[in-house]
């Protein structure tokens, strides 16, 4: 790994079980490194029985030789620290909120303001998962919210294991970079 | 259009014709009216729905500041032979001093508008239409397809997939459409155990599916519009235009531009507007502050880089 602030890279950050590590290892061409150990907060030992403690990572080779490296944040609020360690130099953000949670709106809130900072000059998309167990809140639902704090971000529902919706979510990161 | 005119109006716009021309073409214009299935309406304006354009502009089509911008699905030629003629749009054959006959003019112009997508005269109309009760929709002829919308307008309850449901976007002579009191609807919802679904779903695959690649009525070529927020790309067909998405989220530009720049055809920025229009995401300004922003080009090579790599794990995991 070379020095994570040059890397060309993206980040994935959200609430814990919404699908990080599992969408990192559906595209990454190397098996994805996992941080992962029992959780230790209360309201992920409730969720999970192993989470990510430091970051995921996993990468894709370009045509050149160059790489895209994807990073997952940690869900753990105590490693909040790291989505700014790992934010900087990235591409841009995606957020990836489990809509099972018990608020989900409040939790991309959380995570939305957590990367205030990066947000002001970099872009972010939104991925919804477990939308097939919990309908609710709707996309329409996250739109309105967004609306409200004036952020501008594309939302959509993804199976964090479906190829296609993850390269789905990073496409439209792209094209969001394209026209910033 | 003129925002003194009656929507049922279409706009004309004559270029490279002489005062006596335009003159001559009005008069015809409105001996023909009886024949005519709408009104036109020739405007001075600088937009319009169609545009007429003598054959003497048409070498200059690449060339000419205004022509070249001018999409080809609103542009009638007037030409003077049937002769070859490798340029889109419309074309109409009026010898040098011939007068067309009127019936001939009538019918032509009828057949342009058959291009123009009008919600109104489909099963959108139809679902647009504001109604104080829940509704089923039915087919005469598939009486097995049925949906059922909300009062509220907000709903639709179907347990068919939305692609199922393309016999009732092209329909209108055999759908029915019922009225149902509260207790009935909560009936059929309980006995066939109905999901709900937002409207938005709906409106966007029929006016998706229903436009065809033609233009709304009563857009006009140079009217810049800007998308308020982005569709849901789960929305039918929507994963295809990520990039105009994005770009029109960006910028306030004429579609033709916005084809141009993201190099879709005009007939799928055309669908794809359209369905954005009908559930109410376009926004239209013609005094936009900010100018179309532009692309850094060793960004956009990144980014173009990324998204091959993107496409081939995609086709990797089919």
């Amino acid at each position: 790994m070379t020095n994570s602030d040059s890397q060309i890279k993206i980040v994935i950050t959200g609430s814990v079980g919404a699908g990080k590590t599992t969408a990192i290892a559906t595209i990454s061409e190397v098996p994805p490194i996992r941080t992962e150990v029992t959780p230790t907060e209360e309201s992920v030992i409730r969720k999970k029985s192993t989470t990510t403690v430091a970051m995921d990572y996993g990468e894709l080779t370009l045509e050149d030789g160059e790489k895209l490296y994807v990073y997952g944040t940690p869900g753990q609020r105590r490693f909040d620290f790291m989505c700014s360690i790992l934010t900087k130099g990235a591409l841009g953000l995606i957020v990836l909120i489990d809509n099972t949670d018990e608020k989900p709106l409040e939790e991309l809130e959380y995570y939305l303001n957590l990367n205030a900072k990066f947000l002001k000059d970099h872009v972010a998309v939104i991925g919804v998962t477990h939308f097939d167990r919990s309908p609710n809140p709707s996309i329409d639902d996250y739109y309105e919210m967004l609306e409200e704090r004036g952020d501008p971000w594309p939302v959509m529902q993804i199976d964090a294991r479906s190829a296609e919706d993850v390269v789905t979510l990073l496409n439209t990161l792209l094209a969001s970079l394209e026209y910033l | 259009m003129d925002d003194s005119l009656p929507t049922n109006i279409v706009t004309l716009k004559l270029l490279g014709f002489s005062d006596a021309e335009q003159e001559r073409f009005a008069s015809m214009l409105d001996q023909a009216k009886r024949g005519l299935k709408r009104e036109w309406h020739i405007t001075n304006k600088l937009s319009a729905e169609f545009f007429l354009i003598k054959e003497d502009l048409i070498p200059q089509l690449d060339q000419h500041e205004v022509l070249k911008n001018l999409p080809r699905q609103q542009c009638i030629f007037i030409r003077r032979k049937r002769d070859e003629f490798s340029g889109q749009g419309h074309q109409f054959y009026w010898g040098e001093n011939a007068v067309p006959p009127l019936r001939a003019l009538a019918d032509f112009l009828n057949g342009i508008l058959a291009g123009i997508f009008d919600p109104e005269q489909c099963f959108l109309g139809r679902l647009l239409t504001p109604a104080i009760s829940a509704r089923a929709f039915t087919l005469n002829n598939q009486p097995d397809l049925k949906l059922f919308i909300n009062a509220e307008g907000t709903k639709f309850y179907c347990n068919e997939k939305l692609e199922q449901l393309a016999p009732f976007v092209s329909a209108w002579e055999e759908l029915v459409v019922t009225e149902l009191s509260a207790d009935e609807f909560d009936e059929v919802l309980a006995a066939n155990n109905l999901n709900p679904q937002s409207l938005n779903h709906l409106l966007w695959y029929a006016a998706f599916k229903g436009s065809k690649g033609r233009v709304i009525k009563g857009h006009q070529s140079n009217d810049l519009v800007h998308l308020k927020r982005w569709p849901d790309i789960n929305f039918y067909g929507c994963k295809r235009f990520i990039k105009l998405a994005a770009f029109l989220h960006s910028n306030t530009v004429d579609l033709p531009t916005a084809g141009f720049k993201t190099e879709m055809p005009m007939e799928e920025v055309y669908d794809f507007y359209n369905a954005c229009k009908i559930i109410g995401l376009i926004e239209h300004d013609n005094n936009p502050k900010a100018p179309e922003k532009s692309v850094d080009s060793e960004k956009k090579r990144l980014l173009s880089k990324i998204g091959r790599r993107l496409s081939q794990v995609q086709i990797a995991t089919q």
